[in-house]
């Protein structure tokens, strides 16, 4: 009966073992980034920063004044504005990654086309100094309906806070198209309400 | 039988055994000779206005010139000309990617006496920008060099990819690594342009 036992234990034993490797989560996701949900104009709360979306606009075209010249950036796909103000929590920081997250999982950062356009840069924030800021993504048009905004201090966070803010409010049609614009101006400044 | 071996003296034993390591080692060797001697199979060619999938890429090789002209933002010296090679570009990754740069390579003849490549996005001008999911983009390669390196005829460009692997041996994050040459590209330079 005893020898019966043992191998029973052994066996057991086995099983747990394999169901718990098999179970483990990876590095990759433990240490993942810790996300702070939310929608479009509610603010959110990440480590570093407090923030909110506001606005998004789609167009074809991109227009932009750089060293006094206009320029239009054409692209085969879309160009989406996100229009969201910004905060430092309790020390000034800075914004290194936004992402256009489509509904497919298709990561979209913010664009590099445009630049050494001052304003698109990389934001300086400070504490309880909100601030306008605009990041523009070019997208496929079939990652609009259901898309994320992500926005982190760093370009990979890990262990640290991602905002993720569900784009739910922009133009549409009755059939849930986007309205895009023909052109968007980067020059005009950001509509800003309430103060 | 393992009686005899017990009883032999030490010395015997230790001949016996360093024996098998060696006839071990004899074996691999062999082993890995006859691996390396196996006929490596053939790399394809593409033509231009084929497409190809070679990792992280999608490449379609439209056409290549020769130019002492300006081109793309890139001004030839006196005695330089630029090659230029335009291709097709689509990121078939999930993620903006900017790492093309190596995925086109000169034939070591003229890549030895050709400048580093710039790339530009055709549409713009815009140098080495981040290519998104799924958009195809014209991007021309350009390398600058001595007039007298320009070959004439056919240039084979070879197209470089790398796997995917969900996860890599240090960090267990998912990455590109091991790269191969995936393709030849023989396109037929076209004259006229300076």
């Amino acid at each position: 009966m005893r020898p019966l036992g043992n191998i029973l234990v052994v066996c057991l034993a086995v099983i747990v073992l394999y169901a718990m490797q098999q179970t483990k989560p990876h590095y990759e996701d433990l240490t993942g980034p810790i996300p702070a949900y939310g929608k479009m104009h509610e603010t959110v709360h990440t480590r570093l920063v407090d923030l909110r979306l506001d606005q998004v606009d789609f167009s074809r075209e991109l227009a932009f004044t750089q060293y006094g010249q206009r320029k239009t950036l054409t692209t085969s796909g879309l160009w989406a504005v996100a229009t969201t103000e910004l905060a430092a929590t309790t020390a000034s920081t800075t914004v290194a990654a936004a992402t256009w997250v489509g509904p497919t999982g298709l990561h979209y950062e913010k664009t590099d086309r445009i630049g050494t356009l001052s304003s698109q840069m990389p934001p300086m924030l400070d504490p309880g100094m909100p601030r306008k800021v605009r990041f523009v993504f070019e997208i496929l048009p079939d990652q609009v309906n259901g898309a994320t905004f992500t926005l982190s201090s760093r370009m990979a966070p890990r262990l640290d806070s991602e905002a993720r803010i569900a784009i739910d409010d922009f133009r549409k049609f009755n059939d849930g198209q986007p309205l895009i614009a023909d052109s968007y101006d980067l020059a005009k400044p950001v509509p800003v309400s309430g103060n | 039988m393992w009686s005899y071996v017990r009883n032999l003296p030490s010395k015997a034993r230790a001949w016996i055994t360093a024996g098998l390591g060696t006839f071990a080692a004899l074996a691999v060797a062999v082993a890995l000779g006859v691996f390396e001697a196996q006929p490596q199979a053939a790399v394809s060619q593409i033509l231009p206005g084929q497409s190809l999938d070679a990792g992280k890429w999608r490449i379609k090789p439209l056409k290549v010139w020769v130019t002492d002209q300006k081109i793309h933002g890139l001004t030839p010296k006196a005695d330089q000309k630029a090659l230029v090679l335009e291709v097709e570009l689509m990121n078939r990754t999930t993620r903006s990617d900017k790492s093309y740069y190596s995925t086109v390579h000169l034939p070591p003849g003229i890549g030895a006496k050709a400048e580093k490549p710039m790339i530009y996005l055709v549409r713009d001008d815009a140098l080495m920008p981040a290519l998104q999911p799924g958009l195809p983009e014209k991007m021309a390669y350009v390398w600058l060099m001595p007039a007298t390196a320009i070959p004439e005829g056919r240039i084979d460009f070879s197209i470089e990819a790398e796997k995917f692997k969900q996860r890599d041996n240090l960090y267990g994050m998912p990455g590109w690594f091991n790269a191969y040459t995936a393709a030849k590209a023989s396109l037929a330079l076209a004259g006229g342009q300076g």
